[in-house]
């Protein structure tokens, strides 16, 4: 996908931040602990808070004013769009992969 | 141990992200891991700023480059280089004109921290260190015999490290092309006429010519084929400015209540919507 893949090593982490921000804004930390229930994925907060940075500028999320100094974060349509995009194509990649695997 | 570690990062960084993270990392000791990773993080945030520039800042930078260029160049013409080659010898005079150039670089560097001009800054620093290099370093290594090396070799072995160096560069930043190459220009055109096996010396030995004053010209060349380059500005890497403006009071709030204390995600398909 175009508007992830230049993402590098943050493309992953970009995926799970935008499933996170599917479900309803969520802070940092919050994002982190649903990442983690999802996902079993810990992100680091250096790795998150690249990530929110680099989707933020992308226009995918978008930061909503701060509520004791902590700032929550909505995907924007345009992320939600491109999140819906790439779960389908995980989606047939992975039942297209376990078909495979049953079959053998 | 948290708030240190933040000091790493950029100024429109902390201003971002800065109280968020010391609010929820700030608080119970960090663990080795999460150190490392905003350590990691604050490499990437200065190597991959995600803002543009606010505006177009590079006619401020041109002549502020520019005006170093030619103090720089003043100073060279008017290092007493008979004398100095007298007294000390050649090397020695390389080491002390390498050292007064990188004191240069230092001042523009400097000059760049004050206006907020990071390529500024990075051209001194990259001055500097060099000049550093291949003025000081290498000279002096060849001077005690460390390095099996004629005179004319240190040059081309400092701009091979100088070369290699600002490929690193390119490649770590992928936005600041303009220095490497501007770089790698003016130490080709500096080794090329300035090396003992260069045309220069070619010329001073078969046509007469004389080889200080002409390298002193292509020296001066070569720092400006390097200003020139730092003064093409950049591409944006996108339009609108970073970080993003708060927004304003009495902005809409999603229809959904923010929930500070998520519960985990139950339904995977319940996807929130934009109001």
């Amino acid at each position: 996908m175009s508007g992830l893949a230049d993402l590098g090593r943050f493309e992953e982490p970009a995926v799970l931040v935008l499933t996170s921000l599917a479900e309803r804004p969520r802070h940092g930390y919050a994002i982190v602990q649903d990442v983690q229930a999802v996902a079993g994925v810990k992100l680091g907060p250096g790795t998150l808070y690249a990530t929110l940075a680099r989707l933020e500028a992308r226009g995918l999320i978008e930061g909503l004013p701060a509520e004791d100094r902590r700032r929550p974060y909505r995907i924007t349509g345009a992320g939600l769009a491109l999140l819906r995009q790439r779960l389908q194509r995980m989606e047939a990649v992975a039942r297209t992969g376990l078909a495979r695997v049953a079959g053998t | 141990m948290t708030r240190l570690l933040i000091r790493l990062y950029p100024r429109a960084w902390r201003r971002r992200y800065g109280s968020e993270v010391l609010v929820h990392y700030g608080c119970g000791r960090l663990g080795v891991r999460d150190t490392l990773d905003l350590l990691g993080g604050a490499l990437d945030a200065h190597l991959h700023p995600q803002w543009a520039r606010r505006g177009r800042t590079w006619p401020w930078t041109f002549f502020l480059a520019a005006a170093g260029t030619a103090c720089l160049w003043l100073a060279t013409a008017a290092f007493p280089v008979e004398s100095v080659l007298e007294r000390y010898g050649s090397e020695a005079e390389l080491e002390l004109l390498g050292l007064a150039l990188s004191g240069g670089g230092l001042a523009i560097g400097l000059a760049g921290l004050a206006t907020r001009s990071r390529i500024l800054s990075t051209f001194g620093a990259l001055m500097a260190m060099r000049l550093l290099i291949d003025a000081v370093a290498l000279p002096a290594l060849a001077n005690r015999h460390v390095l099996p090396v004629t005179s004319g070799y240190p040059w081309l072995l400092a701009s091979s490290l100088a070369i290699g160096w600002s490929a690193l560069v390119a490649a770590a930043t992928r936005r600041l092309w303009p220095i490497p190459v501007g770089l790698g220009l003016g130490l080709f055109l500096e080794v090329l006429l300035t090396s003992d096996i260069s045309l220069a010396a070619w010329l001073g030995r078969n046509a007469g010519l004389n080889g200080p004053i002409l390298l002193r010209w292509v020296a001066f060349s070569a720092w400006a084929a390097i200003v020139a380059a730092l003064a093409t500005p950049s591409r944006q890497r996108r339009p609108g400015s970073w970080p993003p403006d708060d927004p304003a009071a009495g902005a809409r709030i999603p229809r959904e209540p923010y929930d500070p204390d998520p519960e985990p995600l139950e339904a995977v398909g319940q996807v929130w919507r934009r109001p």
